[in-house]
């Protein structure tokens, strides 16, 4: 070993960000992804001020959901919009979509940049989840 | 060489590189921070250091 380093995940690539949101349960065909923004939804249909690139209408959120977005900003990332509701409230999939989904939905976003990433590389990737929700990526060539 | 990442359920990321010793390495860590986001932490572990004492390469001062 010779170096070790901790990053923070940022999201940038709007492709695995919606692979991401399908890894946590997300239908493919339920995650717009516009390239413009577009206005987000409040829980009575009602347009709100806030609009992003990728949106999760409200019905697939949870049953008195507003739109879930994700907004691309000046540098490049992606900024989640998620009414106060809807951080405290399980929805759907079961769980609320608080910091812990945030993390877990990086989590996917930075396995599947990882892999992509460095089969392109030619490396060989493999990929184990642990018990204690790590996962593990070992690329080596 | 190898690359080890361990991605946490928060998205914190912690990446350590096998096989290359020195700042070489560093290469490989910088890749990694270009892929997924802000290098928050870095540290040398003891290969670096062996290495860098017995003068086959000179010490970085990247942090």
């Amino acid at each position: 070993m010779s170096e070790y380093v901790e990053i923070d995940t940022v999201l940038t690539d709007p492709d695995h960000l919606v692979a991401a949101l399908g890894d946590l349960g997300f239908a493919r065909e339920h995650i717009e992804v516009h390239p413009h923004a577009v206005s987000l939804a409040g829980y009575r249909g009602d347009e709100r001020a806030q609009r992003a690139e990728i949106v999760i209408r409200r019905q697939h959120v949870g049953s008195s959901s507003n739109d879930l977005g994700f907004a691309r900003q000046a540098d490049g990332t992606y900024r989640a919009i998620i009414s106060e509701y809807d951080q405290r409230t399980p929805g759907v999939r079961g769980f609320a979509y608080d910091q812990a989904f945030l993390g877990r939905l990086a989590q996917q976003y930075g396995v599947h940049r990882l892999m992509t990433h460095y089969q392109a590389q030619g490396y060989r990737v493999s990929v184990q989840q642990r018990a204690d929700g790590v996962m593990h990526v070992e690329a080596e060539r | 060489m190898k690359l080890l990442f361990e991605v946490h359920p928060d998205g914190h990321i912690t990446v350590t590189v096998e096989g290359v010793s020195g700042p070489g390495c560093h290469q490989y860590t910088a890749e990694a921070e270009d892929v997924l986001g802000v290098a928050t932490a870095r540290s040398k572990t003891p290969e670096f250091y062996q290495h860098a004492r017995t003068g086959h390469v000179q010490q970085t001062t990247e942090q």
